[in-house]
């Protein structure tokens, strides 16, 4: 106990010191191998090797270049001309429209920041222009924005599926409903909050020339997810179809797009990886270790003791995640608590699956919160607003996240049906 | 703040070039067999002998140099809530004295890492499918490590060469 406890302040003490997480997580490797291992560090580097050593993993990387190529290009904007055009005669249409590009952005880019600032930095000033409330368009965007880990592909569940040794294709197929019904919850309140705003009246011949124009964007999900789910690709054979097929259309079709774009991207891409992959070897070393001498399982038993029934657990670990949610991003949540969280869920029978899409709207929302809510400061960054501004702006949409949230967490079905 | 000498700053703008360029490849090269091999099989029945494993390999030496791309520009993970705990008249003295409790950790690994490379090459392990020794591989583990200690080594001398932190998702 008292190493553990040694441990946990020694955590402690390098947080406070600014260190950086991937250190930490090296010191807290290196700490538990020596104490309660084989007193070899040289295990701790080859689980890095092996925990990267795995062909699942080669769909990140591209997801990532994927979303940066399509922030750069021009299919965010094809795709808001879509929307738009489709709920013009709806009252708060834009807004609607908004919220719905960013659902479809998020079904190819697989990340929620990519799709804010791509789909944010058109749809903002056309919201303002239309006489949205600033403080609703920023709450908008940026919740709208967070679709992006719950609909598939999604990077945050690649990382659960790696860290739970769960089906990344039964996840994205999970997250399906429960994507729609957040999308649905957003777009609802657009709706009613903005029904005092003048409607535009539904024109064929402009639906018919947006449709013509974002044809290619509008297909590139279809193909993508379609490839998934008929089983014809994998999910790394889906991200490099996604990226060879964003890269032909933002080259030769929508031709906005240099090729020295793509080196940008690619460091771009190089950094964010750097960001994640030491990250992921780390924890996966760490986890394990801790796997290997039953620590889930013993944390587990001993929880066990104080919560008995399913729905106190499912509350405990809503409430659990969403305040890690607030103080840690989603990588290393995901990283740390899944393997955890997995071995409680099995004790009160929950569907692994099920649970990494709690977890993943979970951590959604800390998207939301602030002081690490990432797109925040990414809003913040993105459209030069005051944080205060924004945080108060997206308060009503965490609120209806959390009706989702209880929503899905307690109808299994609705991300279990689809399996 | 003291000003850094310019040698630190070429010295980091140039191990950046380098990995940078490196990675640029790796991605281009593993974008490019993927989707290949991914055309092949789709449009001619046939496939690229190897790719995803060449491409894992790729994938985990760039993943590895990406850890000093991040740190110097400041992109590493780092959860805040512990800031507090430092009154802000000493944040900077933490900060530095953070940047060297990660060089000598790194340092640490990296030596970690020299092992590795050594045990690899002293059981003549071999890369799966490309056939070469694995240890060529591993060299970039204690690489990585090294130049990441580099850079925390630098910052924490000339705090001025410290970039600016941005959370990532």
């Amino acid at each position: 106990m008292s190493y553990a406890l040694l441990l946990f302040g020694l955590s402690i003490v390098l947080l406070a010191l600014r260190v950086n997480l991937v250190v930490v997580l090296l010191v807290i490797g290196g700490y538990i191998h020596l104490v309660w291992g084989d007193a070899e560090l040289l295990y701790v580097v080859e689980d890095m090797w092996i925990a990267l050593d795995k062909e699942v993993l080669l769909s990140i990387p591209l997801f990532l270049i994927c979303g940066a190529v399509m922030g750069r290009g021009a299919i965010a904007a094809r795709l808001i001309e879509i929307m738009t055009a489709l709920t013009a005669p709806l009252p708060g249409g834009m807004a609607i429209a908004t919220v719905m590009t960013c659902a479809v952005f998020a079904a190819i880019s697989g990340s929620s920041a990519v799709t804010l600032i791509a789909v944010g930095s058109i749809a903002y000033p056309a919201l303002l222009a239309q006489g949205y409330d600033k403080r609703f368009s920023l709450g908008a965007l940026a919740s709208g924005g967070t679709l992006g880990v719950i609909i598939p592909p999604s990077i945050p569940m690649i990382l659960y599926g790696i860290a739970t040794e769960t089906s990344i294709i039964d996840l994205f197929t999970a997250g399906i409903l429960p994507g729609l019904l957040l999308m649905g919850l957003l777009a609802g309140y657009s709706l009613i909050v903005n029904r005092h705003l003048p409607r535009q009246s539904f024109s064929l011949p402009q639906l018919v020339g947006a449709l013509r124009s974002g044809i290619w964007s509008m297909l590139m999900p279809v193909i993508l997810l379609g490839g998934i789910y008929s089983g014809y690709f994998s999910p790394t054979e889906s991200a490099a179809v996604a990226l060879a097929y964003a890269v032909l259309i933002e080259l030769f079709v929508h031709k906005e797009l240099r090729l020295s774009d793509l080196r940008d991207v690619a460091i771009e891409t190089a950094i964010m990886m750097g960001t994640i992959f030491p990250v992921l070897a780390i924890a996966l070393s760490v986890n394990l270790l801790l796997t290997a001498h039953q620590a889930p399982a013993v944390l587990a038993e001993w929880i066990g003791g104080f919560i008995t029934s399913k729905v106190t657990f499912l509350l405990a670990v809503n409430v659990l995640l969403l305040i890690v949610g607030c103080v840690m991003d989603m990588v290393s949540a995901i990283l740390i608590l899944a393997p955890v969280l997995l071995a409680l869920g099995r004790v009160y029978g929950i569907d692994p699956v099920h649970l990494g899409i709690i977890m993943t709207v979970n951590l959604e929302i800390g998207l939301l919160t602030p002081p690490v809510g990432i797109n925040l400061i990414v809003a913040m960054t993105a459209f030069r607003e005051k944080f205060s501004l924004i945080t108060r702006g997206v308060l009503p949409f965490i609120a209806l996240m959390i009706l989702g949230l209880l929503i899905v967490s307690f109808v299994p079905a609705l991300s279990l049906a689809l399996l | 703040m003291t000003l850094a000498p310019r040698w630190s700053e070429r010295l980091l703008a140039a191990v950046f070039t380098l990995e940078a360029a490196v990675a640029v490849t790796g991605y281009a090269v593993v974008a490019g067999l993927l989707v290949l091999d991914v055309a092949l099989r789709e449009i001619w029945g046939t496939s690229i002998y190897g790719a995803q494993r060449v491409s894992v390999y790729i994938m985990i030496v760039t993943g590895f140099l990406g850890l000093g791309l991040a740190a110097s520009k400041g992109r590493h993970l780092r959860p805040r809530f512990a800031d507090g705990l430092i009154p802000s008249a000493l944040a900077s003295a933490a900060t530095r004295l953070g940047d060297l409790i990660m060089a000598a950790t790194l340092l640490a690994f990296a030596w970690i890492g020299i092992r590795f490379v050594l045990d690899a090459h002293e059981f003549g392990d071999m890369a799966r499918v490309i056939d070469i020794p694995l240890w060529y591989l591993h060299l970039v583990v204690p690489y990585a490590f090294v130049a990441t200690a580099l850079r925390y080594a630098l910052f924490a001398l000339f705090p001025a060469l410290r970039p600016e932190e941005v959370s990532a998702e």
